[in-house]
């Protein structure tokens, strides 16, 4: 195995998928990255084996071979480089890497290939496309309301359901829920059946990050569900990133999103995403309770801490119905105040122990739903 | 533990009836209790039926008569007796005067109930003078300003403090020098002991431990076979080492609801009926004060006056209704053998937590729940504890209605007062 490569190109490849090294593995096998020389690319792979990432670049490949090395210290070496080509070379019989670039030659330590785990078999299920900024945005508006738990696996995940052109994107933490529908790209194939799967959040995360990067239009992304729907792949130009599906039944959340509407209030969302920000300074406690007050003409909005104080202020609103005293989670609402697209911000409220739903006003492509905080008004 | 630390134990002498001479002087010097039944605030005597002495005047004391003597024993004892209504509102009142003088030499005062508190004076010293002067300030202020008798301990530890404080009543002031507490404890008995009950007390009698000085060198190893595994922490606190510290309440650490019923219950569904009204009150407390329990228990005490508790940990914390009934009548229904009549049911809330605000969106049911106890509760608050009732409940509760509402109907011209 030989080769030679920029070390900008390799540093940054290896940054991206060296995010599914686990840094608490029990094998050893999975610290190290995947390097694989074939014609004319080089190829990266890192899995925890939940979450695996791939990465292909373009090198000048002398001589095709494989190998897998200490991610962490490939990635740390590589960056640390000068742009001066990088040329790689491997010593098959000790499984020692050569990396010589300008004046460093250095000599890392691997392990055999074919101790790496192989790549999941996503087969031949469900392979659909989706344009990657939409994709991205669909990802940023419902992973924030997922959870961290991993006590309840299901609320970590995002629920991503197909039926015909539209992809219903559902994250909850059993306190606020984000549903987000999109659809797939011009001249994708639809799915055969209406399905949905459950995709870790944190897979989620690592492939926002991939998207950021790509423009919108012919850039698509595919994605494809293994037949057994045990895993999902998403490919995108130069990457794959492939990860286990959570299993299980995700909770019935078309039933808590709100359908009456004894209070709408709209607001603009860039007012209403200010206020909160500084109401909430003061309700920076466990509860972190951010109440509001519906009045005619007026939104008015409290926190209070024993040790901080209080603060209340007040936003022009448009008021119809019922006045009423509600209380939210103040991070649940600023949360969805920074992914609303709209100028304008639309509360729907049922009385103040039900659950609101914010949305760009009369707009159900993106509903984002609150449970509130019950306090004594 | 901190050899510095100064604790004192004050607990007002007959407190219910202290109070009451605050409002009826002309009965000072004379033999007076408080039981229960009747109406607050009115003098005569409450028709005996099942009340209880819940306090006695130190007149009546020597003529036998006792807190939780049956009333109508106390009148047999003593016919000449003044019995007086309890009326717990007019005591609370007084009691927040009380408390407010504690807290005028101390922030860390820890209310044992109405009557009692320990107060941890250790950072007050420079300011007010040592233990005992603060003691006697806090029983000459008491004394003279709202004119209630107090007793007083002071000690390094809350278990000598309390013990000191019982000591000399009325009015008494002992004082247990740090380092003393040992010797002072020794020839005191057992019982003397705050949590030593009477079945405590006769299995160390049992092994011939009478005196705490003989419970501190009593083998660790006997003490807990006689008395399990919470022998080391009682002897430990016969030698005077408690660290215990004085805890300011944030939130109560229990709430209970207790009652003695007129006539014995024997039947099984009123049994069931009975406990899920306490459990009702309880959870209703619970709720205005934002609590769930983590724990709940019961109390029977049967018509032998035997008593039983039982307390189950649930599978998560509560406050509604439904499931305190439910953990309450199960514990019920355990601790009762049918054939044997209750004379008391209580119901209580350990085990006590801030109740998480947030609530659940998918968590359908305990909504549901949490929304009719809110209704209830409003309704309640509002026209009076019998506004509304659960149809479960009706039967026993519409009962209850009546009575209630005969009796303060009453026979005419017998006005309170």
């Amino acid at each position: 195995m030989k080769c030679t490569i920029s070390p900008q190109q390799l540093g940054a490849g290896l940054a991206a998928v060296t995010r599914a090294v686990s840094s608490r593995n029990t094998l050893p096998i999975l610290s190290n990255v995947l390097v694989e020389a074939r014609e004319g690319a080089l190829e990266l792979t890192a899995t925890n084996l939940d979450l695996t990432i791939h990465h292909t670049m373009a090198a000048e490949v002398e001589q095709p071979g494989i190998v897998t090395v200490p991610a962490r210290i490939l990635s740390e070496f590589v960056s640390s480089l000068p742009e001066q080509p990088l040329s790689w070379n491997l010593d098959a019989v000790h499984q020692t890497v050569r990396l010589q670039s300008g004046r460093f030659d250095a000599h890392v330590r691997g392990i055999d290939a074919a101790e790496f785990p192989p790549l999941p078999e996503v087969g031949a299920g469900d392979s659909l496309e989706l344009d990657p900024q939409v994709l991205l945005r669909g990802i940023d508006q419902t992973v924030i309301a997922a959870s961290g738990d991993e006590g309840r696996p299901i609320y970590t995940g995002v629920l991503i359901e197909f039926d015909g052109p539209e992809v219903t994107m559902v994250a909850t933490d059993g306190h606020r829920l984000a549903v987000r529908v999109i659809r797939l790209a011009d001249g994708s194939p639809e799915p055969r059946d209406k399905f949905g799967i459950i995709v870790p959040g944190r897979a989620l995360v690592e492939l926002s990050r991939l998207l950021k990067p790509l423009v919108s239009g012919p850039a698509s992304v595919t994605l494809s569900v293994s037949e057994s729907r045990s895993q999902v792949r998403f490919q995108l130009p130069g990457y794959e990133l492939i990860t286990r599906l959570i299993d299980g039944v995700y909770p019935g959340y078309e039933k808590v999103i709100p359908s009456g509407a004894q209070t709408t209030v709209t607001v603009s969302t860039e007012e209403l995403r200010r206020t909160t920000r500084v109401v909430s300074l003061f309700a920076r406690d466990a509860a972190n309770v951010l109440k509001l007050r519906c009045e005619p003409g007026q939104l008015v909005l409290s926190a209070n801490t024993n040790e901080v104080g209080d603060n209340v202020a007040s936003v022009d609103a448009t008021v119809d119905g019922d006045s009423l005293g509600i209380a939210f989670n103040a991070k649940y609402v600023s949360d969805v105040l920074s992914l609303l697209d709209s100028p304008e911000a639309e509360l729907i409220l049922n009385g103040p122990l039900a659950p609101g739903l914010i949305r760009a006003p009369g707009d159900d492509s993106y509903r984002y739903v609150i449970m509130p905080v019950r306090v004594a008004l | 533990m901190d050899s510095d630390r100064t604790i004192l134990h004050v607990d007002l002498d007959a407190f219910f009836v202290s109070c009451e001479l605050l409002r009826h002087p002309e009965l000072t010097g004379r033999p007076v209790v408080v039981a229960g039944g009747g109406e607050p605030g009115s003098i005569g005597r409450p028709s005996p039926g099942r009340a209880v002495v819940s306090a006695a005047s130190y007149e009546a004391r020597p003529l036998g008569v006792h807190s939780a003597l049956p009333l109508a024993r106390a009148l047999a004892l003593c016919p000449e007796l003044v019995v007086l209504p309890v009326d717990i509102r007019h005591y609370a009142e007084v009691s927040e005067q009380v408390f407010a003088v504690f807290h005028d030499y101390s922030p860390l005062v820890e209310p044992g109930s109405l009557d009692e508190a320990y107060l941890d004076v250790t950072g007050s010293k420079l300011l007010h003078g040592n233990g005992e002067a603060i003691a006697r300030l806090i029983q000459t202020r008491l004394e003279r300003e709202l004119k209630l008798p107090a007793s007083v301990g002071v000690a390094s530890s809350k278990t000598v403090a309390k013990i000191a404080s019982d000591l000399r009543k009325p009015k008494g002031l002992v004082v247990v020098p740090s380092g003393h507490e040992r010797g002072f404890l020794a020839p005191l008995p057992v019982a003397r002991m705050p949590g030593a009950g009477p079945k405590t007390t006769s299995r160390l009698h049992l092994v011939g431990i009478d005196t705490m000085g003989q419970l501190a060198r009593a083998d660790t190893g006997l003490l807990t076979e006689v008395l399990g595994p919470s022998a080391a922490a009682l002897q430990r606190r016969a030698l005077g080492e408690d660290p215990g510290p004085v805890r300011v309440p944030g939130v109560a650490r229990s709430i209970s609801r207790e009652e003695t019923y007129p006539v014995d219950i024997s039947l099984r569904s009123e049994l069931e009926s009975r406990t899920r009204a306490l459990a009702a009150g309880v959870g209703q407390r619970l709720r205005a004060a934002g609590l769930l329990a983590a724990t709940v228990s019961v109390k029977l005490r049967f018509s032998d006056f035997e008593t039983i508790s039982r307390q189950a940990t649930l599978p998560r914390p509560v406050c509604a209704d439904v499931d305190l009934a439910s953990a309450a009548q199960e514990l019920v229904a355990r601790a009762w053998t049918p054939g044997r009549t209750v004379r008391l049911l209580g119901v209580g809330a350990d085990g006590l937590i801030a109740r998480p605000a947030q609530m659940a969106l998918f968590d359908s049911g305990e909504v549901r729940h949490e929304l009719v106890d809110s209704a209830l509760d409003e309704l309640r608050v509002r026209f009076g504890p019998t506004a509304i009732i659960r149809g479960t409940d009706s039967l026993q509760e519409s009962l209850d209605w009546n009575r209630d509402h005969l009796r303060r109907l009453g026979p005419a011209g017998k006005a309170s007062n």
